[in-house]
């Protein structure tokens, strides 16, 4: 096995944070942990879409720029339906008026579960291969992007920034969904394309150096602006 | 269960059922999924050693191995010796072969195990021209087989330094490993060109340095320090072979060096059988301080050429009518001994069991059942396939001639003739000296070839001669070599004796030489004896000497080696009526390290079937001996036989072609064993074989097993006892898995600062969610 700590310090790095949150959060109630796996799922799809459309375009695959923004197309898309398809629940248990079954949830911590589940499984799709061919070789690999750096605590931090805006992404979402405030949804288009589009700089060598701290900008960005839409809408109810 | 666990474990098991496909995928080295990022450095080990004294070789201590960061060491000027030594970690050294002297590895070993965990030698380019002026790179010592070795006592003169440049490597014991990277990597590792880049890369190791680290993985355990029993003594090869588990059964964990050494008849049984014999012969193994590469050119190559072209010589002079063998007073022999390296193992073994004597037979497979005829034997001191060696004994050996490392010659000559060297001890060899002497006086202008008489005073140089020469001091003979008082190869038992000293035209006149001098010997004394005519008709074909020559030193699968030992292991299972039959792979490149002794791998066994079960075809037992003063119950369908290796089956098939009866003497075409019933041999039961296409009779081409009189094959295949714990008693360890691998590492530094991060993060994380958690409880989130 590659050098153990380093595997340990990067497998915290990326999968504390949202499993903190699961276990804290989302699994005070068994509906939101549904809602979690549904959002993991979507993010399969979202990506399942990205690579039919890689698939079928070709000149379209020697530019990066534009597979960016196509594959971030394809996960706003996803959690858009994903948060269609929360309303529809919810309106269908709403309209059956039980008088014991109802729906105790609500768009913050249905918002949450849901980014958990989906920054979750984004995290094991950029990382999980690294960690484990770790497992089993005792060498640790290194990139041209970051020469001094090895690649796993590499795709550790961005995938730690990513699984935080996922999160972020998610509870946007729903909140611009809920509000019918559609074209808001191009924010979030925008602050995604601009932290996805920040990772092609890894072509160039050592493009780590400017890349990774840019993408902690828009990641700290993102999640101000997340929380000042939600207070906002605490202070308008 | 509490309603949260279980949504938890039910969720938990979904993601890991999501994750475990990617452990599926467990290796990556950034291009390809599948493929690591450790990688096998092509090379050939110093291995760990066993014999009656102790241990000689290389070793990681460790069962787990050894893995330390690559340091190129360039140079050993005080600067680089006073940084080596101010180095704050275990490193596996990285320097050119040119740097591998006794020197260099005292030093480093000097430092070990603190900083030298391991050392990795460069192989420089393979073609190298002969050198005098260059320094010995000899890893011998300066008396080989000689005092301070283990063979001291089966040597004449054991005192005399016939290796002053030695630099006595090969007999010392070195705790680390010391491996030599090839120049070329394959298609299974990489090459010395690439652990010199990273062990660039990695600079002199300072804390700031470059990443990645390159660390090298060296997994080369050959057993404990000492046995349980002396925990102060070394392990000696008696120790290995005796081991026994934890249960008390017997478990080796080495086996003997040796092999089986062949020989041949230009006369057949019938001529053994009725005359003395001359003898001509050589070692066929070399040494190197890296095993499986020992090219071993002028150590061994050099010689077994000599001894093929001059035996192809004279059969074809005899076939053109110009040789009368069956009228001379002596029958002509030739020896490849194997194993002379390792304490004259073939040669001492073939002395002994040629005297009376020698060989405990209580027990014979009957001749009908061994294929060449004369028997099989099995007793305590192992199985014999082939009991020909008696019809030598009985008339015994009158001359001899030996022949040690023609390939490299002096400039000591006359003016375009080649300088050899006849070497004697104490009474000079009259017979041996003359034939000779006749032999040089016949040689064309342009193969001019001197010979000078030297009297060793007491000494001879390690050749097959010094095992004949102890037995029976007075025996008449000399060793032909290419060297006088000391060696003049720099090269010795070194892994640079490669085929760029060797001049095939050289060796076709030194081969012509020894083809007229055997016959002069084996024509009788007397100026009538061998006339010049006769002597001038023998002579060596060039393309046949170039030809073999590039076989032996450059791939023991060309057609013509090939053709040879297929046909050898065909009618081997045959004779077993086997479809399939385990044989020795063959080495690549060529090595002349002789290997061990093992079941399928030149150790003989016969195949006992009750003659009640024979029907159902099953077999009651294999065995490699049988208990002193107990008889074998021989059944009337036994088969004695070996599985030889790959030099060893090409020899035997070769002689057995050239000097058999059929043959090119008088063809009879054939694809298979079958086909040549009608072909009638003097002895009426030998086996006839099929060998390039052609029917032989198997009479005059033998193997003999070489393994040191000191050693005992016991019952059961594979295990030996010692019955002299005086003699050498060469053995090599057991191995699983050795090798030598690379990895790119990121470093304790590194390691620390990622661990820290993560473990920061982590605890962040834990504060987060908490008070994520408590913030919607508060605004009743959950409610």
């Amino acid at each position: 096995m590659a050098a153990a700590g380093l595997m340990w310090g990067a497998g915290l790095i990326v999968f504390s944070p949202i499993s903190c949150v699961f276990i804290l959060v989302v699994t005070r109630r068994p509906e939101l942990v549904i809602i979690a796996i549904s959002g993991a799922f979507a993010y399969l799809v979202a990506l399942l879409l990205s690579s039919a459309l890689w698939a079928m375009f070709g000149p379209v695959k020697q530019t990066a720029a534009i597979m960016v923004v196509l594959g971030v197309l394809c996960q706003v898309v996803m959690r858009a339906v994903l948060y269609r398809l929360y309303h529809r629940t919810e309106i269908l248990i709403k309209s059956a008026n039980h008088p014991v079954l109802h729906m105790p949830l609500n768009d913050i911590t249905s918002s949450l579960a849901a980014g958990t589940g989906y920054g979750l499984m984004h995290a094991v799709m950029i990382f999980g291969s690294v960690l484990a061919s770790g497992n089993s070789d005792p060498g640790v690999l290194f990139a041209p992007s970051c020469t001094r750096t090895p690649l796993v605590v590499v795709l550790a931090l961005l995938a730690l920034a990513f699984t935080m805006m996922d999160l972020s992404f998610m509870a946007l979402t729903f909140l611009y969904l809920r509000r019918r405030k559609c074209f808001r949804m191009g924010v979030i288009f925008l602050m995604h394309s601009a932290a996805s589009g920040l990772t092609i700089l890894n072509d160039v060598e050592n493009g780590c150096t400017m890349s990774l701290p840019l993408v902690y900008v828009v990641m700290v960005a993102t999640v101000l602006v997340t929380f000042r839409e939600w207070r906002q809408l605490n202070e308008d109810t | 269960m509490l309603p949260r666990a279980r949504q938890a474990s039910i969720a938990l098991t979904l993601l890991v059922g999501v994750i475990i496909p990617f452990s599926a995928l467990t290796e990556y080295d950034g291009i390809h999924l599948g493929k690591g990022l450790l990688k096998e450095v092509t090379q050939a080990p110093c291995v760990r050693l066993f014999s009656s004294q102790g241990t000689v070789g290389c070793r990681t201590r460790s069962r787990e191995g050894a893995t330390a960061p690559l340091y190129y060491l360039s140079g050993f000027g005080e600067d680089d010796q006073h940084e080596y030594m101010n180095l704050e970690e275990g490193v596996a050294v990285v320097m050119p072969a040119s740097m591998l002297n006794s020197t260099v590895l005292e030093f480093l070993k000097a430092q070990s195990p603190a900083r030298t965990r391991g050392v990795i030698v460069l192989e420089e380019s393979k073609d190298m021209a002969a050198d005098f002026e260059r320094d010995s790179v000899s890893p011998d010592v300066s008396t080989p087989q000689g005092d301070g070795t283990p063979s001291a006592a089966f040597t004449v003169g054991p005192d005399h330094a016939w290796n002053p440049r030695g630099s006595g490597l090969l007999n010392q014991k070195h705790d680390f490993p010391v491996v030599l990277a090839s120049v070329d990597g394959d298609s299974t590792g990489v090459g010395a060109a690439q652990v010199k880049a990273w062990a660039q890369h990695n600079g002199g190791l300072r804390r700031a340095g470059p990443l990645p680290r390159y660390k090298a993985k060296f997994d080369f355990y050959f057993g404990p320090d000492s046995p349980s029993t002396r925990a102060e003594s070394d392990l000696t090869s008696a120790d290995c072979l005796s081991w026994r588990d934890v249960a008390g059964n017997p478990a080796p964990q080495c086996l003997p060096i040796g092999g089986q050494s062949v020989w041949g008849t230009f006369g057949g049984r019938t001529g053994l059988q009725t005359k003395p014999s001359v003898l001509l012969t050589t070692a066929m193994d070399g040494l190197s301080f890296f095993h499986e590469r020992t090219p071993a050119a002028n150590e061994a190559v050099a010689s077994i050429l000599t001894l093929l072209a001059a035996t192809s010589a004279l059969k074809n002079a005899s076939r053109a009518g110009a040789l009368d063998l069956d009228a001379a007073p002596y029958n002509l022999a030739v020896a490849f001994f194997q194993a002379d390296e390792w304490g004259f193992a073939g040669s001492r073994r073939f002395a002994r069991d040629i005297s009376p004597g020698g060989v405990d037979c209580p027990a014979t497979v009957p001749d009908n059942s061994s294929r060449d005829g004369s028997g099989a034997c099995v007793g305590s001191d192992g199985v014999y396939p082939s009991m020909a060696f008696k019809d030598l004994a009985e008339k015994g050996f009158v001359h001899v001639l030996a022949v040690d490392q023609v390939g490299v010659l002096g400039t000591g000559g006359q003016a375009g003739s080649l300088p050899l060297t006849a070497l004697y001890d104490k009474t000079p060899p009259t017979a041996v000296l003359d034939a000779i002497d006749r032999a040089a006086a016949s040689m064309a202008p342009s193969q001019a070839v001197m010979v000078t008489s030297l009297d060793g005073s007491g000494a001879l140089p390690p050749s097959p001669f010094t095992s004949f020469a102890r037995g029976t001091p007075a025996l008449s003979g000399a060793i032909l070599t290419g060297y006088g008082e000391t060696f003049i190869d720099p090269r010795y038992h070194s892994h640079e004796d490669t085929a760029a000293v060797l001049d095939p035209t050289a060796l076709s006149s030194v081969a012509a030489l020894v083809a007229r001098a055997f016959w002069k010997l084996a024509a009788g004394p007397g100026e009538g004896a061998a006339s010049a005519a006769e002597l001038e008709a023998i002579g060596v074909e060039p393309a046949f000497v170039s030809d073999l020559l590039d076989c032996l030193t450059r791939d023991w699968d060309c057609p013509a080696m090939k053709a040879f030992r297929d046909s050898e292991i065909s009618n081997l299972k045959d004779y077993l009526q086997m479809s399939y039959l385990y044989t020795p792979p063959v080495p690549r490149p060529p090595t002349y390290y002789a290997g061990v002794l093992a079941p399928y791998q030149g150790l003989p066994l016969v195949q006992h079937l009750d003659k009640s079960s024979h029907a159902e075809g099953v077999d009651t037992g294999i065995y490699a001996a049988w208990p002193a003063g107990q008889v074998f119950p021989v059944g009337a369908h036994d088969k004695a036989y070996v599985v030889p290796k790959p030099l060893e089956a090409f020899l035997r098939a070769w002689l057995g072609h050239t000097l058999g009866q059929g043959g090119e003497d008088a063809p009879v075409a054939c694809q298979g064993p079958s086909d040549c019933s009608d072909l009638t041999c003097d002895a009426g039961l030998s086996t006839r074989e099929c060998v390039l296409d052609a029917c032989v009779c198997r009479t005059a081409a033998f193997y003999h097993t070489a393994l040191d009189p000191g050693l005992a094959p016991l019952p059961e295949p594979g295990l030996f006892a010692v019955s002299d714990p005086a003699a050498p008693n060469w053995a090599e360890p057991n191995w699983e898995d050795i090798g030598l691998a690379v990895f790119p590492d990121a470093g304790s530094r590194m390691e620390a600062t990622a661990l820290g991060v993560g473990v920061g993060v982590a605890a962040l994380s834990v504060v987060g969610a908490l008070v994520l958690q408590r913030s919607l409880i508060k605004h009743h989130y959950f409610d």
